[in-house]
C-alpha cells in the first residue's frame, strides 16, 4: 500500500515536471510548399491497405500507405508491411484513395468522423514518408460525410451525390405510388490547387412517363471526363418501384415500397463540362445490358486511346460498354462480355478494371460459385481475354462470403470487394494481391508480353488487405 | 400485471406475523456544565441500533426489546460513556450527563462510529461514496464531482447540458446503470439528471464498479451510479445559493425543510435554476473555418455558438418522519423543464444552428420505509414513482452555416453565393419536429429481515412499465403509423448478509432473476378509417448471481472482494434488426454474459490525533463473453440484398466472442490536524481485444491489443486547506486545488496524431469563506486555470479558463 502511494506520488511529481518542461508538439510543422500538379517523373509505386475498425470489422478501420521503388516492386525478396511500417492516411473509416498520373500525389476524402468529407492531398516521398500538403477542402456541404468521388481527368476530381423521393397518395400503409423525383449534386474539385471550382444541384431528367412508372436513381458514382473535356459521364444506380403494389410501413411509420421489373438498359447521366448544365440520361439498348454501372470503391470508366469511353457494368456485371467519343451516346454496336471472352460457364463479375492502352485493359474479377479473385488481360477491340495466374488466386479471402445463419457459416470480407486502384508505369501494371488476413505479393504484369512477375512480398494481418497500387 | 400482483403479495406477506414487546427510549445528552451535546452517537451495539442527538442534545431510539441493554454515547465533544438500562415499559427517558473534552470544536463534528460512507465502502462491494455536503457550497456540478472520483470518467460532448457518457474503469454506455434513490434516473426525464441536479439536493452518490448490490438490478454489467437525494429530517432549515460565472452561467438553488417534532409532520421543498450560454472559445485542431471554395483553416479561434442550456426544476415532498407507522413516509412531486440547443452532432463535422431539444417531466412519488415493522428486525422500504415525460426535438433551419455563424459561401471567385434554403431539410438531415411522450411506472420494494444479530436476508423486487407515444409534428398523419411498444420489467433479487467474528467478516450473497416483456402493436393496414394492428408479445428472462466479502484482519484494515456473473439477453432490435435503417437482422445472436471480479483493500492509519492516512486499492477484472456490439458491414453484396451494391453503411448486431478489462485503481488520502486534506487517486486499465481467431480462423493479429477510444489512465488530485479566523474571528477560509490528468489515447487502431486525444491536464483553484455567523458562505472558483486544451470526446473541445462566484445562505433551526 505504502509502496503504491509513493509510486503515485512520484508519478504526480513526474507529471508536474513534464508539464512544466515539456514543449508542445506543433501540429503544423511540416513544410507544405510541395504541391501543384504532378510534374515529376515516377519514382515510387505506393501501396495502400485497409485494416479493421475498433469492433473488428475487416477492412473498415482506415488506410495505411507505403511507397516503394519500381525495383523493389519486382523484387520477390523485398518485403513490405504497410501496417507496421506505413503512414496512416487521415480517415476514421477506410475511404477511397486516388492518385496522380506519375504517382507523386495521393488524394483522399475522409469518410465519417470529425473530418468526414474533408479532402486531403499528400506528396509521396518514398517509404513511409508522405507530406500532408495541408490544402484541405471541405466537400461535406455538397457531398456529405462519405463522398463518392474519383479523379475524372488528371488534376480534376469530381464528386457526386444522388437521392430519390417518392410521392404517395397518403401516408402509412396501403397508399398508392404517384411519382418519384431523383436529385443529383455534382462538385468539381481542382486537385492542383485544391478547392471546389464549381458545383450544382438539379433534378435528374427522367421523362414524366418514366418517373410515373417508378424509375429513379438513388445513387450515382464514377464520373469521367471525355477526351474533349466537354462532357462528364456518371454511372447510375437505376432502380424501379413496382407502382402496382401499395405501400407498407416499417416500425418507424415510414413507407416502404416493392421493387419492380426494370425495362430500361444501363443508364449514364451526362452533363456539360465545365458548366455542369444540360443534364441528360443516356441508356444502352436493354437487350445489351440492364446491369448498373455505379461501381463500388473503384473507378470503372476510362477514356480509351481511340477517344471512346469504356464503362464496366461493375461491380456485379461482366460487361464493358462503350460511349462514343463523337456522339456522346452509347454505341449499341459494341458489347464486350468478359464471361464470353473467357469462355466461362459460370457468371463472372468485374470487381475492378483499368484501361491501359490501345484497347488493352486489366480486369480483376470473381466467378460465381467459385472462391478466389482472378486477373485477366482483355483486348477490347478483339474482344478477347487472357486469364493470368497468380499464387493464391483461389483463396476465399479475395471473393469473401456471406454468413449463412442456417448452416453456421460465418462471413468473410473479400479483398476484391474493396479493391481500389491498379498502377501503370511504362509497359507494366502493378497489382497487390492479398486475400483478407493472408500474406500475398505485388504482381507486375507486362501488358504487351502478358508476362507475370511475382514481386515484393506483402505482409498482411487479420481482417486486413492491400487495396491498391498508385 | 401478474408479476405486479405477485410483488404486492409478498410485500404484505408478513402481515400476519405477531408483534413482540418493545419499548421506546428518549432523553437528552448534556455535559457536566449542562450544555447540550449535539451530534453525539447514541447506540445499543448488541441490537445494532444507533442514532444521533439533535442540536439540543435530544435523542430517541425505538422498538427496544424488553430487558437489559448497554447504552453507549460517544462524541468529539465528550468522553465516551456506557450506561446499562432496563426496558420494561413502552416509554423510558434516560438523560445522560458526560464529561466534556478539553478542545471543544463545533466546526467539525467527527463521528466516532462508522459514517455511512465508511460503512458502505467497507461492505464488500467495490463502491466509492461521494459526499456532496462541502461541494454544494462551491461552484461544482454533480458531474464534476463524479469526474474527480476514483475510476470514474465523465465524457461530455461539449458544454454544460450536453450528452454524457460515464465510463467506470473501462465499462461504459448501456452497461452502466444510472439510478436516483434506486430508481432508474431516466424515469425522471432528461430534464432531471446529473447534468442539472445541484449537489445541494443530493445526500451522497454511490458509484459501484462492476458488481451491483441486489437493490440495484437491471441489465447492467459495468456498474452503477446511484444518487441518494437528501433524506435528513433532523433540523429545520432553509438554504439558498446563487452563482454567476464565465460564459454567462448563472445558477440558483433553494431548499427548505420543516419538521413538527410533535406529530412528525415533515415537508421538504427544493428548486433549482441554471443557465449557461456555453459560448466558450475553441481553438484546437478541430476548430475549423471554411473559406469560400471549401478550403479549411484549422486552429480557428471561435466562440461556440448555438449551445445555450437552461433548466429549471422543483421537488416537493410531504410526509411524516419517525412516527409510529413509518420511519419515513413521503408523497412527492418532481417537476423539471429544460431547453438545450444542439451545436453539432456526435462529432464536430459541421455546425448546427437552430437545432434544439426541450424536455419536460412530471414525476409523482411515494416513499415508505419502516424498520421493525410488525416485529423486530423486519424492515420494509418501498419507492414508487410514476412519471410523464416528454422530449421535443426541432431542426427546421435548412441554411448551411460556417462555424462563426455566418452563411457558408460556395464559390471562391465572383460575387459570393450561399447555399440558400432547401425545403424539407434541417441541419442534420431531413427537417424534424417531433415529440416523444413516455409514461413510466417504477416500483422498487425491499423487505429485509434480521434473522438474528448480524444475519439478514432481504428480498428485492422491481417493477417497471413504460410506454411511449411518438408524434411527428411535421407530418402528423404519419404519427399513427409508428409501432407502439410497451415494455414491462420485473426483477426479483434476494440476498443474504452475515456478519461473523464480531463483525470482522461480512459476507453477502445474492441472486437475481429478471423478466422483460415487450408488447408490440404495429399498424399494418387501414380499414374503413380505422387501423388494423398486428400485436405481438415477446418475453425474455435472465439471471445472475454473485457475492461479496469484507474482512477486517487488523483494526481499520479491510480486505474487500466481490464477484458477479450475469447475463444480458438480446432484444428484438438485436435479433430482427431494422432493415429500413440499414440495420440487418441476426437471428443467431447469443445472450451476453459478464463475469466481474474485484479484489480490494482499505486501510486507515491514525498515527496520532494530527495525522491520518487513508489508503484504498482495488484490482478489477471484467470479462465479457459474446458481448453484443453494433458492427459495420462492408461486404458490397449482402445476403437478402443481392440486387443492391452497398456503398451505404450497413450495420448488424453481432457477438464479440470475448472482451476483457483488467486494471487497478487506488486512492490515498492524508489529513493533517483537520486542516489539511490531500487526496490523490488514479485508475489504470487495459481494455483488451480478446477475439482469438480472425475471419479465416487464424490467430487474430489484434489479439490482446488495447481497444481504441478508452481513456485508460486517469489521475486526480486535490488539496484542501482550512484557515480559521481569517479577516474575522470565528470565520473560516477553505482553499482548494484540484488537478485532473487523462493520458492520451487513440480513437482508432492506427497511430496518428489526427486520431489521438492528446494529454489532458487541468488545474482548478478555489476558495470558500464562511462568515462568523455561520449563515453565509461565499466561494470563488477558477477552473482550468492554465487554459489547457481539453477533450472528453474526440475533437470536441471543452471550456478553457473560467471563473465562478457563489453565495450560500443557510438558516438553521428556525422556529424550534
Amino acid at each position: 500500500m505504502e509502496n503504491s502511494f509513493f509510486k503515485t506520488a512520484l508519478f504526480g511529481c513526474a507529471l508536474a515536471i513534464g508539464t512544466l518542461t515539456g514543449c508542445k508538439k506543433s501540429g503544423s510543422s511540416e513544410a507544405s510548399s510541395v504541391s501543384g500538379p504532378d510534374v515529376w517523373a515516377r519514382k515510387y509505386i505506393t501501396l495502400t491497405a485497409a485494416f479493421p475498425d475498433a469492433t473488428g470489422t475487416a477492412g473498415n478501420g482506415g488506410t495505411m500507405a507505403f511507397a516503394i521503388t519500381p525495383e523493389q516492386a519486382i523484387n520477390p525478396n523485398f518485403e513490405v508491411n504497410v501496417f507496421t511500417g506505413g503512414y496512416g492516411l487521415r480517415s476514421q473509416r477506410t475511404a477511397r484513395v486516388q492518385g496522380s498520373i506519375n504517382g507523386n500525389f495521393l488524394y483522399n476524402i475522409q469518410y465519417t468522423g470529425t473530418d468526414g468529407g474533408i479532402f486531403n492531398k499528400y506528396k509521396v516521398e518514398g517509404g513511409k514518408s508522405f507530406i500532408d500538403t495541408r490544402e484541405e477542402v471541405d466537400t461535406e456541404p455538397i457531398l456529405g460525410e462519405a463522398p463518392r468521388w474519383v479523379v475524372a481527368a488528371e488534376g480534376i476530381g469530381v464528386g457526386v451525390y444522388a437521392s430519390a423521393t417518392i410521392q404517395a397518395s397518403a401516408p402509412g400503409a396501403g397508399a398508392d405510388f404517384i411519382d418519384v423525383k431523383s436529385t443529383a449534386k455534382i462538385a468539381i474539385l481542382s486537385l492542383d490547387d485544391p478547392k471546389i471550382t464549381r458545383q450544382t444541384e438539379f433534378t435528374i431528367p427522367f421523362t414524366a412517363e418514366q418517373t410515373k412508372s417508378g424509375y429513379q436513381i438513388g445513387r450515382i458514382d464514377v464520373p469521367i471526363l471525355n477526351k474533349a473535356k466537354t462532357k462528364i459521364f456518371i454511372g447510375c444506380n437505376l432502380t424501379r418501384t413496382d407502382v402496382t403494389k401499395k405501400s407498407t410501413v416499417n416500425t418507424n411509420g415510414t413507407q416502404t415500397w416493392s421493387s419492380g421489373t426494370r425495362e430500361l438498359g444501363t443508364a449514364t447521366l451526362v452533363v456539360d463540362y465545365p458548366s455542369l448544365t444540360n443534364p441528360k440520361l443516356i441508356y444502352v439498348d436493354p437487350t445489351i445490358s440492364k446491369t448498373n454501372n455505379h461501381s463500388y470503391r473503384t473507378m470503372t470508366q476510362y477514356v480509351g486511346t481511340d477517344g471512346h469511353v469504356y464503362q464496366a457494368t461493375a461491380t456485379s456485371g461482366s460487361q464493358i460498354l462503350r460511349i462514343s467519343g463523337t456522339t456522346n451516346e452509347y454505341d449499341n454496336s459494341y458489347n464486350f462480355d468478359l464471361k464470353a471472352a473467357l469462355n466461362s460457364a459460370s457468371n463472372v463479375s468485374i470487381s475492378s478494371w483499368r484501361y491501359i492502352k490501345d484497347g488493352v485493359g486489366i480486369v480483376l474479377y470473381t466467378v460465381s460459385g467459385t472462391t478466389g479473385g482472378y486477373l485477366a488481360l482483355v483486348d477490347l477491340n478483339a474482344k478477347t481475354a487472357t486469364k493470368l495466374t497468380t499464387d493464391n488466386e483461389t483463396d476465399i479471402g479475395f471473393s469473401g462470403r456471406s454468413a449463412n445463419t442456417n448452416t453456421g457459416v460465418t462471413a468473410i470480407t473479400g479483398a476484391f470487394g474493396q479493391f481500389q486502384n491498379v498502377a501503370i508505369f511504362g509497359d507494366n501494371i502493378y497489382i497487390p494481391m492479398t486475400p483478407n488476413g493472408v500474406d500475398g505479393n505485388l504482381y507486375a504484369i507486362n501488358y504487351k508480353t502478358k508476362q507475370v512477375t511475382k514481386g515484393a512480398k506483402l505482409k498482411n494481418q487479420s481482417g486486413s488487405f492491400y487495396l491498391g497500387a498508385y | 400485471m401478474k408479476h405486479f400482483l405477485l410483488a404486492m403479495l409478498w410485500v404484505f406477506a408478513f402481515n400476519t406475523v405477531a408483534k413482540a414487546q418493545t419499548g421506546n427510549i428518549s432523553g437528552k445528552i448534556i455535559t457536566e456544565n449542562k450544555e447540550p451535546v449535539a451530534g453525539a452517537v447514541v447506540m445499543i451495539k448488541a441490537l445494532n441500533k444507533q442514532t444521533l442527538s439533535d442540536e439540543k442534545g435530544y435523542y430517541e431510539l425505538k422498538n427496544i426489546p424488553y430487558g437489559s441493554h448497554v447504552l453507549e454515547i460517544g462524541s468529539m465533544e465528550i468522553h465516551a460513556k456506557k450506561q446499562t438500562i432496563t426496558i420494561d415499559k413502552s416509554e423510558h427517558v434516560f438523560n445522560v450527563s458526560a464529561k466534556a473534552k478539553d478542545h471543544k470544536t463545533l466546526n467539525e463534528v467527527s463521528i466516532t462510529g462508522k459514517t455511512e460512507k465508511k460503512k458502505m465502502e467497507t461492505s464488500g462491494f467495490a463502491v466509492a461514496i461521494i459526499e456532496t455536503k462541502e461541494a454544494s457550497l462551491r461552484n461544482l456540478t454533480t458531474n464534476e464531482l463524479l469526474d474527480r472520483s476514483v475510476g470514474v470518467r465523465v465524457r461530455q460532448n461539449g458544454g454544460e447540458g450536453s450528452p454524457i457518457e460515464y465510463n467506470l474503469n473501462g465499462m461504459s454506455g448501456s452497461t452502466i446503470g444510472l439510478f436516483l434513490d434506486g430508481i432508474e434516473i431516466s424515469t425522471y426525464g432528461s430534464s432531471f439528471n446529473l447534468n442539472n441536479i445541484p449537489p445541494s439536493m443530493i445526500e451522497r452518490i454511490e458509484v459501484y464498479k462492476g458488481v451491483l448490490p441486489s437493490h440495484l438490478s437491471g441489465n447492467y454489467i459495468g456498474g452503477a451510479i446511484n444518487v441518494i437525494m437528501k433524506k435528513d429530517a433532523s433540523a429545520n432549515n432553509i438554504t439558498a445559493a446563487v452563482s454567476y460565472g464565465s460564459f454567462n452561467t448563472y445558477r440558483a438553488d433553494v431548499g427548505a425543510l420543516y419538521r413538527n417534532p410533535k406529530n412528525g409532520f415533515t415537508t421538504r421543498a427544493s428548486g433549482f435554476y441554471s443557465h449557461s450560454d456555453n459560448n466558450y472559445e475553441m481553438w484546437g485542431k478541430f476548430s475549423k473555418y471554411t473559406l469560400p471554395g471549401g478550403r479549411i483553416i484549422r486552429n480557428y479561434r471561435v466562440k461556440r455558438s448555438n449551445d445555450e442550456f437552461e433548466t429549471i426544476g422543483g421537488r416537493f415532498e410531504v410526509g411524516f418522519t419517525n412516527v409510529k407507522l413509518a420511519d419515513q413516509i413521503f408523497l412527492g412531486y418532481n417537476i423539471s423543464d429544460s431547453y438545450k440547443e444542439i451545436p453539432h452532432g456526435v462529432t464536430m463535422t459541421k455546425p448546427y444552428f437552430g437545432r434544439f431539444n426541450e424536455y419536460q417531466a412530471h414525476v409523482f412519488s411515494l416513499n415508505y420505509n419502516k424498520k421493525d415493522l410488525f416485529f423486530d428486525g423486519l424492515s420494509l422500504n418501498v419507492n414508487a414513482v410514476h412519471s410523464r415525460r416528454s422530449t421535443y426535438l426541432q431542426d427546421t433551419v435548412s441554411l448551411r452555416y460556417n462555424w462563426d455563424g455566418t452563411l457558408l459561401v460556395k464559390n471562391a471567385e465572383g460575387p459570393p453565393e450561399t447555399y440558400g434554403y432547401s425545403p424539407g431539410k434541417g441541419q442534420q438531415g431531413d427537417a424534424v419536429m417531433s415529440n416523444i411522450e413516455r409514461r413510466i411506472s417504477n416500483i422498487r420494494s425491499n423487505l429485509a429481515y434480521d434473522i438474528f444479530s448480524g444475519h439478514r436476508v432481504s428480498l428485492n423486487h422491481k417493477f417497471e412499465k413504460s410506454n411511449r407515444n411518438d408524434q411527428d409534428l411535421l407530418d402528423p398523419a404519419r404519427s399513427r403509423w409508428i409501432t407502439q411498444n410497451v415494455l414491462t420489467t420485473n426483477i426479483w433479487a434476494m440476498n443474504y448478509e452475515s456478519e461473523l467474528f464480531n463483525g470482522k467478516l461480512k459476507t453477502n450473497i445474492f441472486g437475481k432473476y429478471a423478466i422483460y416483456q415487450t408488447d408490440q402493436k404495429s399498424p399494418i393496414a387501414e380499414n374503413a378509417g380505422g387501423l388494423v394492428y398486428e400485436n405481438s408479445r415477446t418475453t425474455r428472462d435472465n439471471k445472475g448471481f454473485g457475492g461479496t466479502l469484507s474482512y477486517e484482519p487488523i483494526n481499520n484494515g479491510y480486505l474487500i472482494v466481490s464477484a458477479e456473473k450475469s447475463f444480458i439477453m438480446p432484444t428484438d432490435r438485436h435479433i430482427y434488426g431494422e432493415p429500413e435503417n440499414n440495420l440487418l437482422a441476426n437471428p443467431n445472436i447469443l445472450p451476453e454474459m459478464a463475469i466481474n471480479y474485484n479484489f480490494g483493500a482499505r486501510y486507515n492509519i491514525v498515527k496520532s490525533n494530527k495525522h491520518k492516512f487513508m489508503l484504498y486499492g482495488n484490482m478489477f477484472w471484467r470479462n465479457g463473453y459474446d458481448k453484443i456490439i453494433l458492427q459495420t458491414r462492408v461486404d458490397e453484396v449482402i445476403e437478402g440484398r443481392e440486387n443492391q451494391i452497398e456503398d451505404i453503411q450497413v450495420t448488424q448486431f453481432v457477438n464479440l466472442s470475448k472482451t476483457q478489462s483488467v486494471g487497478f485503481e487506488a486512492e490515498v488520502n492524508y489529513i493533517f490536524d483537520n486542516k489539511l486534506n490531500a487526496m490523490v487517486n488514479f485508475s489504470k486499465f487495459n481494455s483488451l481485444f480478446k477475439v482469438e481467431k480472425d475471419e479465416r480462423g487464424n490467430p487474430h493479429s489484434l489479439y490482446n491489443k488495447q481497444v481504441p477510444n478508452e481513456p485508460f489512465f486517469t489521475v486526480n488530485g486535490n488539496v484542501q486547506y482550512r484557515l480559521n479566523d481569517v479577516f474575522q474571528k470565528r470565520s473560516n477560509l477553505n482553499l482548494y486545488y484540484n488537478a485532473g490528468y487523462v493520458a492520451p489515447f487513440r480513437t482508432i487502431w492506427m497511430e496518428s496524431e489526427w486520431f489521438t486525444t492528446p494529454t489532458q491536464f487541468a488545474h482548478d483553484l478555489g476558495a470558500s469563506y464562511r462568515f462568523p455567523s455561520g449563515k453565509l458562505v461565499a466561494s470563488f472558483d477558477c477552473k482550468n486555470i492554465l487554459n489547457a486544451e481539453l477533450y472528453d470526446n474526440f475533437g470536441v473541445q471543452k471550456p478553457g479558463r473560467a471563473f465562478y462566484f457563489k453565495l450560500n445562505y443557510t438558516i438553521n433551526n428556525f422556529n424550534k
